[in-house]
């Protein structure tokens, strides 16, 4: 009947004692490679003397204008989720639930953003939203003038809800697919309408993985930097804090301010993602999730077909006509207006220059980084997943937000951080594949956690305890029974990873060899000259990073056997 | 509370390669209906169908004189009990119950005394606080009856109401079930694949296979005259004998032969059914029974009756031995004596029923078949019948 | 279990063998180059280093000239590689005495002009290897460009002109320059009021020049048709239009009687170097007439070394241009910045 219907007392206190174990593998990678770093980054700046001084911190928090920028990331971040979610909801609902054509590759598409560098979104939304672009043509046509959406908070918002509505789809969408249908044909029956069967039941149902999505985007756009500078055209109202630890540390060279900032910055985060934590420990109920297949088109009233098709035109019109801007850029940029391949068959020809990266090597060495990362974080997301999950109360809480660090920490107090922590033999792993590696793997083992967090939360103890009677020690019980059953929830987190790793992340932050130069690399490499060539190569070299990342999703989404997932 | 009516309801589900073909039948103004078939005979398709929560490709359902075929799910009326319960997880039990009443805008006073008085009804009284994933499975069945009756619905579905309970809980729930369905007094349809059920709740059985509703009518008349041998295999008959019908015996080879009635005037190839209760094992010699011996198999303790299993030339049968001697051994031969009056005959050509009392559709008995078994002097007269 | 502790040891294994593996007999040594982003070199050229000292040149790009600038100096004595390419004059003051270079004098250093060196004090830690100018490019389809730096802030060319943050791009930093050579750090109009006026104009500020150029030019669909690049822009564009161009379609903009900040970047060899003697080579390789010929076509800058000859299409970046000197130290930048930041983000 119920796949994950899990009696709570069933859980015998032998079982809790395990959590502590599987903290360790998490520990290893965040000791090294964030703890350690980050630690001594923040010491660095907090103490430049050798002992911690306070003044430093009093000189921030008197300042208004440090808290007025606090105001302004958090809102900011706040309505960039609500946004997410409201746009994400209805999507979500649609892919979980109606069987249409493309689906899968709507889907996989839709995950794309995630992996884009933010200057390519950027380019998407100027030839998109900008004085020449696409909209402003189109109303132009009929005789309506373009506002200005560069340097808006409008901009921001809608480059938040490109990046992160997939989350939302995704996460939800993974609980949603799974709902035990007859509970909501139980509450029809009862006598409730559509929209009482929403909010009495679906909701509260789908209330724990919308938190967890809202936990995750909120996180992303709190700390958002790319987007803000790129789109924000150089508002200063419209700074997040991240962008101004990246201003005081970079070219002003504040490292007191900037680590007292990302103190502020951590902490805060940090203090969102534990009230988060508790939260999604109130209202997680063991849900009984049984995977049916989705409805047909035709299945559907003509209302809810009418709504299908509305919300599919609203994810295409925000998420796809935007790379749908890049591809047409790709084949037109230097060709007079003509659509020609001449920006691909250019990415082959070689300029005989360092700076020339065959297309096919990078692609490889992105491919390679994000497989790699992707298997490090399911693993170590897996482990922190399970620590969490077997975990109880307040400590489980604690070790939750304490593992969600990776996200909280501001980029650039990472990259200075290991730079000034890898720095001396035999450690020296500045410019080091590894170091790409373990920080790609830092950043994509919080996606795996959440995801394997609700399916471990929800397995019936009672199964391990069987497989152990039937003469199964606790690892093989463990390898046959508990990780086959939220081995679904890996993978929907590991798509995740990997598009983390593959997008933009290092190739700023840490220092690229030209050896293993990735996609977004040559991407940037590019765009830092002028002329048609480069920005037609880099439109170019985007669209092949698009179109792999969309198979690879599909791929992915071809090995999970179900959807299901908390996040 | 009204009369079901269920006219000409048809579905197809292409991709499980089945159809619902033209299902008509009716449960009047506070009966408590059986459905009864055999898994895949469509009970929970048609069960869907008349809650609103699938469409017919043809065909109405009426609750009294109202047309509800267009009227969506939650607006007709009509209780659903789903057999995996469908009980909300993140509510408890007093909300569980009280969710109907709040759909249906009942005042919270008003509310809270009718959950109390459900709960009450079904023995849960102290339950209203607990979470539904604390309680047993049993405990989850009354919760979710509590929930489905508390908004009175003028129609009551109830999908293998007892499918997930275990066969000595089932019992003494059976009984309860009937007792609170009375109490509330809702016309009711019960769906079961089990005969027993519907033998302990139901007033009406409702019989489908693949489909189609094979006989419908009061419980009491169908379990007595299976119109076809399908149905009366599915109410438990089973096969005596197969074959032409002359001088008022049938003979099948390899078998044995029995004698009929002459005055049931019957003729041709025939399939001769009964029910396992109208039989008895009788020793052999003594010529008491009804023209067919077998060797015993198997002997069942079943209280002071024991069950024994007989093979009759290629046919297993079942029958009491209701004697006041030790029971046969294993091996040995015995007779089996069928009352001749409670043998039905089927063959291929439309089905002859002998003589079917009048029994007036709305004339509730309460006996099963068991009951019948227990008739003063029935034995005895079959064991002479045709001697 | 186990087998998922295995995995990260591993990792760290052979990131040891991978730091070690380079010391071993036989294989090339490996010389590691720190550059900014917008490094670029001919390969057969590195190719050819390789082979004449055995060599195995790796390239690491750490961002711009500021960040590869304030990488070295939060390593300073532990370097990331062993020679640096990509710090300027406007950098330079920040690293001077802090240890970050080793002191070296290249072998052709005294073919470099001596108020290119002066730029960097003379000092003798690191070695100018090519230098360009900031100016403001002009798309021609807007009509006619704007003559002195004073229009810029008329009504005519409101909402016209994008720059970059000079506290995060060299490019902004050294325009920012420019207009300080210009308008002056005192007197009644300084250069905080022009840019004060250029904010009230509408002036856009973005991050980097990539995005200033690429996505807010119009040139290239954005809105803008004044940006704030090269001299060599216009020359680039015709050079990557690959023949479909014959004239640029942007063109330089030289203010009347401004004189244009001069960037020079130079090379050093780091101090605590593994590879101290490769780095030195490396850099009197970087002076060769074979390196510097390949400069403008590469980097899209003019060659140090005086008399180097330049390609045919340079004309269109090659402007008469008056370099404008300006004494600058580690203190007065951070100033400028600092100054610059106040007037246009608070």
């Amino acid at each position: 009947m119920a796949l994950f219907s899990t009696p709570r007392s069933a859980r015998s206190a032998g079982e809790r004692s395990t959590a502590w174990r599987w903290v360790l593998l998490p520990l290893l990678l965040l000791g090294p490679f964030l703890l350690w770093p980050v630690g001594a980054m923040l010491w660095r700046g907090l103490a430049p003397d050798g002992y911690f001084s306070f003044s430093l911190v009093e000189a921030v928090a008197s300042d208004r204008y440090y808290w007025e920028r606090l105001g302004f990331t958090v809102g900011q971040a706040g309505l960039s989720t609500a946004l997410a979610v409201a746009l994400g909801l209805p999507a979500a609902w649609v892919f979980a639930q109606v069987r249409f054509p493309l689906r899968g590759l709507l889907r996989a598409i839709v995950t794309v953003p995630f992996v884009l560098p933010t200057i390519v979104v950027a380019l998407a939304f100027e030839r998109l939203l900008g004085p020449a672009g696409w909209l402003a043509r189109a109303l132009d046509g009929v005789g309506v003038a373009m506002p200005t959406v560069e340097g808006t908070l409008f901009a921001i918002l809608v480059a938040h809800v490109f990046y992160n509505v997939a989350v939302v789809i995704r996460v939800v969408g993974g609980v949603w697919a799974n709902l035990d249908p007859r509970t909501l044909e139980a509450a029809q029956m009862l006598g409730a309408g559509r929209l009482r069967r929403f909010t009495a039941v679906t909701l509260p149902l789908i209330a724990p993985a919308v938190l967890s999505a809202s936990a995750l985007v909120f996180v992303f756009c709190f700390s958002s930097f790319g987007t803000v500078l790129l789109l924000g055209g150089g508002n200063p109202d419209l700074d997040t804090l991240e962008v101004v630890i990246y201003r005081l540390a970079t070219r002003l060279v504040d490292l007191p301010a900037a680590s007292v900032i990302a103190m502020l910055q951590i902490s805060t985060t940090v203090l969102v993602l534990l009230v988060y934590a508790r939260l999604q420990h109130r209202i997680a109920r063991p849900v009984s999730l049984q995977p049916h297949r989705p409805r047909r088109l035709r299945d559907l009233s003509w209302s809810q077909r009418a709504f299908v098709v509305l919300v599919l035109l609203v994810i295409v019109g925000f998420v796809v006509t935007p790379m749908a801007a890049l591809v047409e850029g790709a084949l037109t940029v230097g060709n007079e207006g003509a659509v020609r391949l001449d920006n691909f068959t250019r990415l082959f020809q070689d300029t005989g220059n360092i700076s020339f990266i065959p297309p096919w090597r990078a692609l490889q060495w992105s491919v390679t980084f994000a497989g790699g990362a992707m298997l490090i974080a399911a693993v170590v997301g897996l482990a922190a997943g399970m620590a969490v999950a077997r975990g109880r109360g307040l400590l489980a809480t604690l070790t939750d937000g304490f593992l969600m660090l990776p996200l909280a920490v501001p980029a650039v107090t990472l990259g200075f951080g290991y730079l000034v922590t890898f720095n001396r033999e035999p450690f020296d792993l500045r410019g080091s594949p590894w170091l790409l590696l373990a920080a790609h793997a830092l950043l994509g083992y919080p996606f795996v956690m959440r995801s394997v967090l609700g399916p471990a939360r929800a397995l019936d103890p009672t199964l391990v305890q069987a497989a152990r009677m039937l003469g199964a020690s606790r690892p093989r019980a463990w390898l046959r029974i508990t990780l086959p059953m939220i081995s679904r929830g890996v993978f929907v987190g590991a798509a995740f990873a990997f598009a983390i790793s593959i997008g933009e992340f290092g190739a700023t932050l840490l220092l690229q060899r030209s050896e293993f130069a990735t996609v977004p690399v040559a991407i940037y490499e590019a765009l830092g000259k002028p002329g048609d060539a480069n920005l037609g190569a880099a439109l170019a070299m985007a669209t092949v990073l698009m179109a792999v990342s969309a198979a690879a999703f599909l791929l992915i989404e071809r090995v999970r056997y179900r959807e299901v997932g908390e996040f | 509370m009204a009369t079901l009516t269920i006219d000409g309801l048809q579905r197809a589900y292409p991709r499980d390669g089945f159809a619902l073909r033209g299902v008509s039948f009716d449960v009047p103004d506070g009966h408590l209906a059986a459905l009864i078939g055999p898994s895949g005979a469509g009970k929970s398709s048609l069960l869907r169908l008349i809650a609103g929560l699938d469409r017919p490709d043809a065909g109405d359902v009426w609750l009294a004189d109202r047309n509800v075929t267009r009227v969506p799910a939650h607006r007709r009326g009509i209780g659903l009990m789903f057999q995996e319960l469908a009980l909300f997880p993140h509510m408890n039990v007093h909300e569980n119950v009280a969710f109907g009443l709040r759909m249906a805008r009942w005042r919270r006073r008003a509310r809270n005394e009718r959950v109390t008085e459900m709960l009450e009804l079904v023995g849960l009284g102290a339950y209203a606080s607990r979470s539904v994933d604390q309680l047993s499975g049993g405990e989850r069945q009354r919760v979710a009856l509590a929930r489905v009756l508390a908004p009175r619905p003028e129609v009551l579905l109830l999908d293998e109401p007892l499918g997930a309970i275990d066969e000595e809980r089932k019992r003494w729930l059976r009984s309860e079930l009937r007792d609170v369905l009375r109490a509330v007094g809702t016309t009711a349809l019960v769906v079961s694949h089990d005969l027993r059920d519907a033998i302990a709740i139901a007033d009406d059985v409702v019989l489908m296979s693949d489909g189609h509703v094979l006989q419908y009518g009061p419980l009491s008349l169908v379990s007595r005259f299976p119109l076809t041998a399908e149905a009366a295999s599915m109410l438990g008959y089973v096969t005596l004998l197969q074959g032409e019908v002359e001088h008022s015996a049938v003979r099948e080879r390899g078998v044995g032969e029995l004698g009929i009635p002459p005055e049931a005037g019957i003729s041709g190839l025939m399939r001769v059914m009964a029910h396992p209760s109208t039989m008895l094992a009788v020793p052999d010699g003594r010529h008491l029974g009804s023209g067919l011996s077998g060797v015993v198999v198997a002997i069942r303790p079943d209280g002071p009756v024991p069950l024994l299993d007989i093979v009759v030339g290629t046919r297993h049968l079942e029958a009491r031995w209701e004697w006041d001697l030790d029971a046969p051994r294993i091996g040995t031969v015995v007779e089996i004596a069928v009352r001749p009056d409670t043998l039905r005959f089927y063959g291929s050509a439309p089905v002859v029923v002998p003589s079917e009392p009048a029994v007036e559709s709305d004339e509730r008995v309460a006996s099963s078949n068991e009951d019948a078994g227990d008739d003063e002097d029935a034995p005895r007269r079959s064991l002479f019948g045709n001697a | 279990m186990r087998r998922f502790l295995m995995l990260p040891l591993l990792a760290l294994l052979s990131a040891g063998l991978l730091a070690c593996s380079s010391a071993r007999d036989g294989a090339p040594t490996e010389l590691k180059v720190v550059v900014h982003s917008s490094f670029d070199a001919n390969k057969e050229l590195i190719a050819a280093f390789e082979r004449e000292y055995h060599a195995k040149v790796s390239f690491l790009k750490g961002g711009d000239a500021n960040a590869v600038v304030n990488r070295a100096l939060l390593n300073a004595g532990h370097p990331e590689g062993d020679v640096l390419y990509g710090i300027d004059n406007l950098t330079y003051p920040r690293v001077a005495g802090k240890g970050v270079f080793a002191e070296f004098s290249a072998t052709r250093r005294t073919q470099i002009p001596a108020d290119v060196r002066e730029q960097f004090g003379d000092a003798r830690d690191v070695t100018p290897i090519d230098y360009g100018y900031v100016a403001l490019n002009f798309d021609k389809k807007a009509g006619t460009p704007p003559t002195k730096f004073e229009d810029l802030t008329g009504p005519a060319w409101r909402g016209k002109l994008v720059a970059e943050d000079p506290a995060t791009s060299s490019t902004g930093l050294q325009f920012l320059a420019t207009t300080v050579a210009y308008f002056g750090e005192s007197g009644r109009y300084t250069w905080r009021n022009y840019w004060a006026d250029l904010k009230a104009n509408g002036v856009l500020v973005t991050d980097g020049w990539d995005a200033a150029y690429n996505k807010e030019f119009s040139r290239n669909k954005g809105s803008r048709p004044l940006v704030v690049s090269y001299t060599s822009s216009p020359a680039a564009e015709v050079f990557y239009s690959e023949g479909k161009l014959t004239e640029p379609p942007t063109a330089n903009v030289l203010p009347q009687g401004a004189k244009l900040f001069r960037q020079v970047e130079a090379a050093g060899v780091l101090a605590g170097a593994k590879q101290p003697e490769l780095g030195r080579k490396f850099i009197d390789f970087m002076l060769r007439d074979k390196f510097q010929e390949q400069i403008p076509e590469t980097m899209f800058v003019y060659p140090v070394v005086s008399g180097i000859a330049l390609p045919e299409w340079w004309k269109w970046a090659a402007v008469n241009v008056q370099p404008a000197t300006l004494q600058v130290d580690a203190p007065t930048v951070d100033r400028w910045v600092r100054e610059w930041t106040e007037t246009m983000r608070r």
